[in-house]
């Protein structure tokens, strides 16, 4: 097993896209949060009380994040297939089921390094920029500190969500094997849906949509307001993006197992 | 020549990739109906228009100084001092940002020839505007635009026979014609008098994930000088406040402070000073029946995007570059010969795609709700839903051509894919994140302002989808400026660099 971990290790290290998406992946959640958070005004939600969930805001980057993470779960797994490695990577390692269980491991630990750097950035940006944008305690906003359980939850949640988001890459990399169609279809999967929801008139077709689309189901983690009215309770959205990306897994490594490697 | 006919052959030989362009229709019409089968309003039960004389929702509410005259006449008035009244915030809603106001929406005053006090009837005005100058309108759909005039103006109204026309001056006398209306139903004995509207003030509040609309009624006033009626009647002016029936099942509000409404009319000794409050003008959702029927073509991009991408980088990928390159020297011949045959393949698909789409989409939109009176009834024949349809044919087209130029410039599929999706569908996130109207730079600058070609109904800052807050050329013209400089860039690249 440790000879499979180090194999997809070495293969993923020396992927010279691997670096960039993970450097990418970081710089997005920092980036955008900033972004939105600074553009945010305390007098833009009136003179009622303030319901803006700027934890929410300041991890808006996982939109684009997670761009990178999927891609890169999906170029792991597909890569091989497009230079042949996996006919040597078989051939060293031929109880298949090891060769995916070191795949999600080195995506989860790369992915996960990252997205921990960008979500603890991404609220330490949020956490000197909010205060000057009139969100003061006062205003019923403290200071943005991970202390706060409900902080946490969302901060610890978005990089769950990032990692699962990586191994449902790989597992649809695994089932596609092509890299333009895996990545195309699970960019698809996470990008569509928020759009259709934005647009759909009706509010029981939204709660749907928001509660079974895996980028929307997985991200209510990120919420810290207005608890009462999710579409789906946080733990339970991240668990139905998990079986979502489990069920890509089995369904990716039952294939890897059956079917040819090279046709 | 012979460049067109090897790409093409490359294109349809591939099995996949056939069967992916079919993809992209089924996506695009499967989702629209998706879609449009999840999109309800009760907007023609509980409705808050009446029906105007060509039988369309329209609203009509304003101050209203008139008498009663019959056949041919002719009125003149001198108008001054158009301004808003002040008035307090009838509701604490979210701030956010003033909607701009249109030709319909603006603080009004001037002359109105109408069937009858009751809220609907045909009608003629010539007015003097807050912002948008002189107008002559009629019927709630009539918009004629005189000078940019505004604060003091001499406006006259001329009714010969079923013919009224404007005029304006701004001396009161030399006057200038600014047109001629036919009312659909203004009987013989008619009202006619001074007439001043405002609007409600509508505040739209954007960002956080959607966009909310508050606002409170609008009050103006305006001061009428030398008002004259040929042939001169004994009747005397009279005022009335048009109003909208209030909605049978719509309570009266409880504890809310039952302001006696002001006077309509205050005259002192040659000035009148009319006072209204409401607006004059169509009542059209900002929801676009069209796009609600054509958001399927998200979903036919992705497909388009594969294709497009794949069809440049698997040149690369296969080494069939070098053949290419030795059958056509010419490297320029074969970009032009590949961007023509893709480009071909997609806009075909795309149009039949959107046409079937709308198609089968409208009717299930119609029977949720988004049916006259309430919302218009887009038939293929429409000007607007023409425009939608090929405008939409040719962004679907335009964004496959960028995947194009973006496979032929990074040479690998993955990145390739990875940011012309990126560039189409994440500024639509990032879109109703970011607050107020920031997002329109964002429509501006990436191809997901494309998505405005969608739309029949002319762009408005209230609507939850950022695309809607421009108009369907800007968004074409972001889309065509990404293909041109794409392929452009992919052009050079292919000239100077080794394959």
């Amino acid at each position: 097993m440790t000879g499979a971990l180090r194999a997809e290790w070495t293969k993923a290290r020396s992927l010279p896209s691997t670096g960039w998406l993970l450097l990418g992946l970081a710089v997005a959640m920092v980036g955008i949060g900033l972004a939105a958070t600074g553009s945010l005004r305390v007098d833009e939600c009136g003179e009622g009380a303030c319901t803006l969930d700027t934890v929410k805001l300041s991890l808006g980057g996982v939109r684009l994040a997670q761009v990178a993470a999927a891609v890169l779960g999906v170029l792991l797994v597909t890569a091989d297939y497009a230079t042949g490695t996996i006919v040597p990577t078989l051939a060293a390692v031929p109880r298949r089921w090891r060769v995916v269980v070191a795949k999600v491991a080195v995506v989860g630990a790369g992915v996960g390094g990252a997205a921990v750097a960008g979500v603890v950035g991404a609220l330490l940006a949020a956490r000197a920029v909010l205060p000057r944008r009139g969100f003061t305690a006062a205003r019923g906003y403290a200071a943005t500190t991970v202390v706060h359980d409900l902080t946490q939850r969302a901060a610890v949640g978005t990089v769950l969500y990032l990692v699962l988001v990586a191994v449902l890459g790989a597992g649809l990399g695994l089932v596609i094997r092509d890299t333009g169609v895996a990545v195309t279809v699970v960019l698809a999967l996470l990008l569509v849906a928020p759009v259709l929801a934005m647009v759909v008139g009706d509010p029981v077709w939204q709660t749907r949509i928001h509660r079974f689309a895996p980028a929307d189901a997985g991200l209510a983690v990120q919420a810290t307001r207005g608890l009462a009215t999710l579409p789906i309770a946080p733990w339970a959205g991240l668990a139905l993006l998990a079986a979502y990306a489990l069920a890509a897994l089995a369904a990716g490594a039952w294939m890897l197992q059956a079917r040819d490697a090279t046709t | 020549m012979s460049a067109v006919r090897a790409e093409w052959t490359k294109l349809r030989s591939v099995p996949r990739w056939v069967a992916t362009f079919l993809g992209a229709l089924v996506l695009t019409v499967g989702l629209s109906a998706l879609a449009a089968s999840g999109s309800t309003t009760d907007a023609n039960e509980h409705p808050d228009f009446v029906t105007g004389p060509h039988g369309d929702a329209v609203t009509d509410g304003f101050g209203f100084a008139h008498q009663a005259v019959t056949g041919d006449t002719t009125m003149t008035v001198h108008v001054t001092g158009l301004a808003r009244a002040a008035t307090e915030r009838a509701e604490s809603g979210a701030p956010g940002t003033a909607v701009p106001t249109t030709p319909w929406t603006d603080i009004a005053a001037g002359i109105t020839l109408k069937a009858g006090t009751e809220a609907g009837s045909s009608y003629v005005s010539v007015l003097l505007t807050g912002s948008h100058g002189v107008r002559l309108q009629g019927d709630f759909t009539h918009d004629v635009a005189g000078s940019a005039a505004h604060g003091d103006r001499w406006l006259r109204l001329t009714r010969t026979g079923g013919t009224v026309t404007g005029y304006e001056s701004a001396d009161g006398t030399s006057w200038t014609r600014i047109g001629a209306l036919t009312p659909a139903a203004i009987p013989p004995r008619a009202e006619i008098g001074m007439a001043v509207s405002a609007a409600p003030v509508l505040h739209v509040s954007r960002g956080g994930g959607g966009s909310s609309v508050g606002g409170h009624p609008g009050r103006a006033s305006a001061t009428f000088e030398d008002v004259t009626l040929e042939p001169a009647t004994d009747g005397t002016w009279q005022g009335t406040a048009v109003t909208m029936p209030t909605p049978a099942d719509q309570p009266a509000k409880v504890g809310g402070s039952t302001a006696p409404t002001p006077r309509v009319l205050t005259a002192s000794g040659d000035t009148s000073t009319v006072t209204g409050s409401g607006k004059v003008g169509p009542q059209r959702p900002d929801d676009d029946v069209v796009e609600g029927a054509l958001l399927g073509v998200v979903a036919g991009l992705m497909a388009l995007i594969c294709v497009g991408v794949l069809f440049g980088t698997s040149e690369y990928r296969r080494g069939m570059i070098r053949t290419t390159f030795a059958a056509t020297p010419r490297r320029g011949r074969v970009l032009a010969a590949k961007a023509l045959v893709l480009g071909g393949a997609a806009f075909a698909v795309s149009l039949v795609a959107v046409v079937v789409a709308f198609v089968v989409a409208v009717p299930i939109l119609q029977d949720h709700g988004m049916a006259p009176p309430a919302f218009p009834s887009p038939s293929l024949g429409d000007p607007a839903v023409v425009r939608a349809l090929v405008l939409a044919a040719l962004f679907m087209t335009g964004v496959t051509l960028v995947a194009l130029a973006v496979g032929m410039l990074l040479r690998r599929t993955a990145p390739a894919i990875t940011l012309t999706i990126v560039l189409l569908v994440l500024p639509l996130v990032a879109g109703t994140i970011l607050p107020g109207t920031s997002p329109r730079w964002l429509m501006y600058t990436t191809l997901a302002g494309g998505l405005a070609t969608l739309r029949a109904q002319p762009p408005t800052d209230t609507l939850a989808e950022p695309w809607a807050l421009i108009g369907p050329g800007a968004g074409i013209g972001v889309v065509a400026s990404y293909a041109a400089v794409g392929l452009a860039l992919a052009w050079w690249q292919l000239r100077r660099r080794d394959a």
